[in-house]
């Protein structure tokens, strides 16, 4: 019976493992929707994952203007930031001009100016690189 | 003799930069950290890295540094790209290969004297735009 069993569940694994599933990959974390760079070394001193800073006020509107636009299309939180991708955590910079508000109901403007947040995350697999690099020219 | 003056000036620029004084800055309200104080450092480096460099303001005359300090009330997070790094053999600043190391740490927030509104930060450009996504091609 144990033998019949472990079989069936053999069967049942490699038939699921073997199947092409057709679909991206499933995106976990706070980096979905937004440009990103490759790094070679990534490298953290008394900083690990979960650790993050934050920052709001009307003068966080100049990193708010620097970073690149979520790639999120008519993105209710208004986000710029980008993601600078390790082999296994990446650090998240991200700015956001609105904030969903549960009793209203709807996405309200951070009322001090950007709020923006520097997190640490696990690298999370990505399809479609390329087009979501963040090439920034010299503005100078 | 020149040469001199100018590895003198950068000298005193890093030192000066090491605690935030002659660096661009923003003041910020509610700077709060999680698993994060002073001495945390996050470093990265790469060709890619080149983005963030861009995006900062330059911070000395080589333009070999950029960056910017969000300052709290008493602690401070830096944000700052170089390209260079000093050769004490050389004495002389020899370019980084593989594109500019950039770090973001958490400082003691440094008392800013009379001249702080001509440090401070003020980008008004308006942020990148991304392209609309393309839709994948369907296998």
């Amino acid at each position: 019976m144990k033998r019949v069993f472990l079989s069936v569940l053999f069967a049942v694994v490699g038939c699921t493992t073997g199947k092409n599933i057709d679909r991206e990959p499933q995106q976990v974390g706070g980096d979905v929707g937004m440009k990103h760079i490759n790094v070679d070394s990534l490298t953290m001193k008394n900083a690990n994952l979960g650790t993050s800073m934050s920052f709001t006020g009307s003068q966080a509107e100049s990193l708010y203007n620097s970073l690149p636009k979520s790639l999120i299309e008519n993105d209710p939180e208004g986000t710029t930031g980008f993601v600078a991708r390790g082999p296994a955590n990446s650090l998240i910079v991200r700015c956001a001009r609105n904030t969903f508000d549960s009793r209203l109901r709807q996405y309200v403007p951070f009322s001090k100016g950007p709020h923006c947040k520097i997190t640490i995350e696990k690298t999370t697999p990505r399809l479609e690189i390329m087009q979501n690099k963040w090439v920034q020219p010299n503005p100078e | 003799m020149k040469k001199m003056w100018m590895v003198l000036f950068l000298l005193c620029g890093s030192a000066a930069f090491a605690n935030d004084t002659s660096i661009p800055y923003i003041e910020v309200d509610d700077l709060t950290f999680t698993e994060a104080d002073i001495g945390t450092k996050i470093s990265f480096k790469g060709a890619e890295a080149m983005s963030l460099f861009n995006a900062l303001p330059i911070n000395d005359v080589m333009d070999s540094t950029r960056g910017f300090t969000a300052t709290g009330k008493k602690k401070s997070v830096v944000i700052n790209c170089s390209r260079t790094t000093w050769s004490e053999k050389k004495q002389d600043f020899d370019v980084i290969s593989g594109g500019p190391v950039c770090t973001i740490s958490v400082a003691k927030a440094m008392v800013k004297d009379g001249e702080s509104d001509y440090q401070k930060w003020v980008n008004t450009r308006t942020p990148q735009n991304v392209p609309a996504k393309k839709p994948a091609p369907k296998k």
